[in-house]
């Protein structure tokens, strides 16, 4: 397991505002914040503070009005959208709250399709997807439509396809927003594996106390600005039992 | 406690206007997307109601175009001594509302220079009156009304109207005033002109008894010649009845003393009563039919009428009439288009094209907006409400639609009648009927029922099933079922190749029956629904696999469109079968109209049967050195053609040099049945007295190749037998039609075109035989042959110059003057064909237009998604534009094949149903150059309808598409 510490994410005084109208809306307000390689950050926050936006800035879907962003080592605040492209198909893996498998592709082509956009010749593409399934178990499900799999399965697919390329970073907005308790609870626990077993950084911003108490670091965005913190009360009610989780994800 | 129930009742039914105030402003926000559904359904209107437009006026027009052509349909004239008779016919025609207008005309003798003649001169009709020095003509006394009506009977150099001391003559009066007087006679010439106003006795007699009443000084301002023969006018005032003897050194008859031998003299140029009632002419009446009185009673009571009219005119009065064959011709016009209306069957298909396309753009409309109806739910609107939203809005589209529907069909209507072939429109004709077309109520209210009224239909369907479903299913994302259903597929193949193999054997075995070309239709084109169906399934299938396979050449993520192609359906199935549906169409009728065109130019030239045809007065065969002496022609042959009996059978006998006419006749492999044309011309050549007698006649007669067959013919003032030797069979030939009447079609539609053997048929045989066998000096019939730079609108331009001459070649025929029926049907089907291939192009776009923006839309967030995952706008892009190009070539290789199959079958179909009778066997032409053309700009219609969308796909922005998702 490679443990070696270095930055996948940084962002330097980043600032975000919205033109809406006459008025403007300062989303970010000089957010500075630095993940490395291996490690698991929950952002957390209220509707509206921009967790989001955040997350839209670093997967390079947005840019800052003002400020600097480098995804493992590149600041891609400056790029065009060929190069953007190419960063989120490297360094940048996406996991989104409602999966969005592609409807018309098995298990395996969803997670093929980020390497067909690199032109990955169909041998090692199929290799490269099968060995993702696996980590993700769901190898036995490889050739099956996304309708034809449950929830946690579609997340777990979605999982592999957001490692497809190999990315630095992996961005999850509400990863378990649409699971049971069991099943993300499970998925985060994968994730956080991965994260580990790859040395990938994971960020993901979520409401859910579960899912941000697996994590490394929580922060709390307030006001634009991110604050290193542990955030509230509920955070310690929580009742799971992290290491069971771990034993029932292996299993 | 009154407004407490009143308040109550309120709030149970909602607000009533809660519908129309959102349909209103949903239709605001969305002006694009119920504009394109209303233009959608409009066109889907206007096609059929097109068609209707047409059958409503086209009555008058078939009546009024024929009178268009023809001054009069009637002469009557009185019998000997009750010359009154013609006076009050004509007051109790004027009366009848089927009659627009009559003309009583007069006219008598007039001496050319004959000032100079003494009194005691003796003058006498029928006297050979050119050998004494002298030149009589039929003088006509006209006004310019009279004139201006019958312009269009005459072809003419220089005025066809008369000043005062101005004169118009005949091409055949110079003619002989240059025989006479050895003087030739130009326009603005003047000459004296000596009139016998009075009564003619039996006899000849001296000058000074026949009224003679000097006109001096008459200018001449025109030259005229009759545009066709045996005109109502050319009757009225007719030649000597079998010709005169001009001289009194030959025996040979001159066309003399008619119309083709006139003056036209105003009538003001005699004293009024000056010319006796019982003159040399008598005084007749020409009527003209009233093309609007007539259409509006009905197109099956045209000769009915017309008929009644004049025979209860003859029962009252001491009359006689002429003019029975033009009212049948005028009928017959009028049954042939009433006949080529059933041909507006064959919109069938494009009609239910767009009735399935109203239907896809109503669902394609309705698509996204079952969240919408969600929603509304969700706010608390009723299920009658959200019905009610949906109702307002598509009464609001359907008033949209009639209106621009209404707008397309009086647009599109006249398009029919100004058709002169296919995609080419005279544009003055177009313009006359634009301002006469009537759209009826009737027409309107079976356009929208057919069209518009399905599709919106379908829509309140869309939308109550929307309403009635449960709210949170109408909100959550629908996810489509990519995996493709295969039980009914084998069912739909299996139906196309039954429904298509019945059609083929139905209008193999079944009669000729509206009723059944309607069966045969309706199958026809279910099975190419049908096919168009499973085609594009299959097209697709292939065309992504062949996607699949190039994706070495085209990247990897080429894969991604062929898997897009290979497993979308959606809209992408009704889309390619409504891409396949028009495309084929646009070929089919584009195959068709060709294959129309291709036969009536080879039906011309065979019914010319050579590259000059000269149909002319009596001619001496070496008129033939004349006609070689015009640029461009090469060789010319006379006609001599008489008639032969043989029992009860008379046939006409075409006598000719057979070996000229094997080298400049149009044969078809048809001609000789047994022979090809060299070696039984040939074979003809060499026997003096041989015949060539058609297949009926020969069986009829008991008459083999070899047999000797005596036929009676004229002779010198008696009818004589004539031996000839068989010498083999003709079943047509080029420039007579028919070798047995028993082969000619009942349908008087192209066959022949009016140039085809009169009598039971014909047969040929060699010229000089015949000609010294009945000494016959003289044809009317020559044929040439054409250099192949020869200039031949300037050649028929010369030929025009001369008299009694009516010169034709294929490329200049005047199809409307010899067969105006033919050119009636000819304008149906190749305005329909036009009319059809403008809609169905129009529909392809619009379909394209419509459902790719439609899919794009559906698939944003796929597109968000793989541009999240690294997809560059380039790479989405090319990846949609692959896919959607695909789709249409996909649907292009269908409609290739599709259209050429049914191009064939419906072509056959035409054929079949046409009342266009043929003389030679139908043919199917492929307009090569044409399709590539149109199939370039149908590419590049959909390869920039393909990339516009696939540009907004490339513009979704992942950020926003997915934010919260």
């Amino acid at each position: 397991m490679a443990s070696e510490k270095h930055a996948a994410v940084e962002c330097i005084d980043v600032h975000r505002e919205f033109q809406d109208g006459s008025r403007i809306i300062k989303v970010l307000q000089g957010t500075n914040l630095t993940v490395d390689r291996g490690e698991f950050v929950a952002i957390v926050g209220a509707s509206g503070s921009g967790k989001t936006t955040l997350l839209n800035l670093i997967g390079g879907l947005d840019q800052p009005t003002s400020g600097s962003i480098l995804v493992d080592g590149e600041n891609i605040t400056k790029l065009d959208d060929e190069k953007m492209s190419e960063v989120r198909r490297h360094k940048i893996g996406v996991l989104f709250q409602d999966q969005h498998l592609l409807p018309i592709f098995t298990a395996l082509e969803n997670v093929e399709v980020p390497m067909l956009l690199d032109d990955v010749p169909e041998e090692e593409r199929e290799n490269r997807g099968l060995k993702l399934l696996e980590t993700v178990f769901v190898d036995h499900r490889a050739h099956h439509m996304p309708h034809e799999l449950s929830g946690g399965m579609r997340s777990r697919v979605a999982l592999a396809r957001a490692l497809a390329n190999d990315p630095a970073i992996l961005l999850c907005d509400e990863p378990t927003g649409d699971l049971d308790h069991k099943t993300g609870g499970e998925i985060i626990q994968l994730m956080r594996s991965l994260a580990k077993k790859k040395n990938l950084a994971v960020l993901a911003a979520t409401h859910d106390p579960e899912t941000a108490r697996m994590a490394d670091r929580i922060l709390l965005l307030r006001d634009g600005v991110l604050v290193d913190e542990l955030v509230g009360d509920f955070f310690k009610h929580s009742k799971v039992d992290i290491t069971k989780r771990e034993s029932d994800a292996h299993s | 406690m009154g407004n407490s129930k009143n308040s109550k009742k309120f709030k149970t039914k909602g607000n009533r206007a809660y519908g129309i105030s959102y349909a209103l402003s949903a239709l605001r926000a969305n002006p694009f997307r119920a504009l394109s559904l209303a233009l959608t359904l409009s066109l889907g209107i206007s096609l059929f109601a097109s068609t209707m437009v047409w059958g409503d006026t086209g009555i008058y027009v078939s009546i009024y175009e024929y009178l268009d052509g023809h001054a009069y349909q009637l002469k009557i004239d009185s019998e000997p001594g009750v010359s009154q008779a013609v006076v009050q016919a004509q007051s109790y025609m004027n009366q009848s509302q089927f009659v627009e207008e009559t003309h009583r005309i007069n006219s008598t003798v007039g001496l050319v220079w004959g000032t100079n003649l003494s009194d005691s001169t003796h003058y006498g009709i029928d006297d050979t009156v050119y050998s004494h020095g002298m030149k009589d003509c039929r003088v006509v006394f006209v006004d310019n009304e009279f004139l201006n009506r019958t312009a269009i009977e005459f072809v003419y150099d220089g005025a066809f109207e008369l000043g005062e001391n101005e004169i118009i003559v005949s091409r055949l009066f110079i003619h002989y005033v240059e025989e006479v007087f050895d003087v030739q006679l130009h326009i603005n010439d003047t000459i004296d002109v000596e009139l016998l106003l009075g009564s003619p006795p039996s006899i000849s007699a001296p000058l000074s008894s026949l009224g003679r009443y000097s006109v001096t000084d008459l200018k001449i301002v025109g030259i005229f010649d009759l545009r066709s023969f045996g005109s109502m006018i050319e009757r009225a005032l007719p030649s000597y009845p079998g010709g005169r003897e001009n001289y009194n050194h030959t025996n040979l008859r001159y066309e003399v003393m008619g119309l083709r031998d006139s003056i036209l003299m105003r009538i003001d140029q005699i004293p009024a009563g000056s010319l006796s009632a019982d003159g040399f002419f008598r005084e007749t009446m020409l009527v003209r039919a009233s093309a609007s009185a007539l259409a509006s009673d009905g197109p099956k009571h045209v000769a009915e009428n017309l008929m009644e009219l004049v025979i209860r005119t003859d029962e009252k009065y001491n009359i006689t009439w002429d003019g029975q064959d033009k009212i049948n011709q005028l009928q017959a016009v009028v049954d042939t288009y009433v006949s080529t209306l059933d041909l507006s069957i064959l919109a069938l298909p494009i009609i239910l094209l767009a009735l399935f396309f109203s239907v896809f753009a109503a669902d394609t409309f309705m698509a996204p907006r079952s969240v919408e109806v969600g929603i509304i739910r969700s706010k608390g609107a009723s299920y009658s409400q959200v019905s009610s939203v949906f109702l307002w809005e598509s009464a609001v589209i359907a008033a949209l639609s009639v209106a621009l529907g209404i707008l397309f069909s009086v647009l599109f209507a006249p398009l029919i009648p100004s058709t002169t072939s296919f995609m080419a429109f005279d544009w003055s004709v177009y313009t006359f009927y634009l301002s006469n077309t009537v759209v009826s109520l009737n027409t309107i209210l079976r356009a929208i029922g057919l069209t518009v009224l399905p599709s919106l239909l379908f829509i309140l369907y869309l939308a109550r099933r929307a309403a009635s479903t449960e709210i949170s299913l109408t909100l959550a994302e629908v996810t489509e079922d990519p995996t493709e259903t295969s039980e009914a597929h084998g069912f739909t193949i299996g139906l196309s190749i039954f429904l298509l193999v019945l059609v083929v054997v139905m209008m193999y075995l079944l009669p000729k029956h509206p009723i059944l070309f309607l069966m045969e239709l309706s199958m026809g084109t279910a099975a190419w629904f049908f096919i168009a169906y499973n085609g594009s399934r299959i097209s697709r299938s292939g065309l992504a696999s062949v996607s699949k396979k190039l994706s070495f050449i085209l990247g990897q993520k080429n894969l991604i469109s062929a898997g897009y192609l290979k497993m979308r359906k959606g809209r992408i199935i009704p889309l390619m079968v409504v891409l396949a549906l028009t495309m084929s169409s646009t070929i089919a009728f584009a195959v068709q109209s060709e294959s129309l065109r291709v036969d009536l130019g080879r039906e011309v030239t065979y019914a010319l049967g050579s590259d000059l045809r000269v149909d002319s007065t009596v001619r001496e065969f070496n008129f033939t050195q004349n006609l070689e002496n015009y640029t461009g022609v090469s060789s010319a042959m006379p006609v001599l053609r008489t008639w032969a009996r043989l029992g009860p059978d008379v046939i006409s006998i075409e006598a000719l040099y057979p070996l000229e006419y094997a080298s400049m006749g149009k044969f078809d492999q048809s001609s000789f049945p047994d022979s090809s044309p060299t070696s039984i011309l040939s074979a003809l050549s060499s026997v003096p007295n041989g015949i060539i007698i058609s297949e009926y006649h020969s069986v009829r007669w008991n008459k083999t190749v070899g047999s000797n067959v005596n036929l009676e013919m004229s002779g010198v003032s008696t009818t004589q037998l004539v031996t000839f030797e068989v010498v083999g069979i003709v079943h047509s030939a080029p420039g007579f039609g028919f070798a047995s009447h028993t082969d000619i079609p009942a349908s008087s539609l192209g066959a022949g075109f009016g140039f085809s053997s009169s009598f039971d048929g014909f047969a040929i045989a060699n010229l000089e035989y015949v000609a010294e066998e009945i000494q016959e000096e003289g044809a009317t019939l020559f044929m040439a042959d054409l250099t192949e730079n020869a200039n031949r609108t300037l050649l028929l331009e010369e030929l025009s110059g001369l008299s009694g001459i009516d010169a034709n070649t294929p490329e200049t025929f005047n199809l409307k003057e010899h067969s105006l029926q033919t050119a009636l049907f000819l304008n149906t089907i190749e305005g329909l064909f036009s009319i059809g291939f403008v809609m169905s192009l129009t529909l392809s776009v619009f379909a394209l237009s419509i459902s790719l923006g439609s899919v794009v839309r559906e698939r944003r967030k796929e597109y968000a998604v793989m541009r999240a995952i690294g997809g560059s706008k380039r790479q989405i892009v090319s990846m949609v534009f692959s896919e959607f190009s695909g789709v249409v070539i996909a649907s292009l290789v269908l409609s290739l094949f599709l259209g050429a199959l049914f191009g064939y079958v419906m072509g056959f179909l035409v054929n079949v149903m046409s009342p266009f009778s043929r003389t030679l066997s139908a043919t199917i032409a492929f307009p090569i150059n044409f399709l590539v053309f149109v199939l370039f700009i149908e590419i590049l219609t959909m390869t920039i309808g393909a990339y516009l969308p696939a540009r907004e796909a490339a513009r979704t922005d992942p950020a926003v598409v997915l934010r919260n998702m």
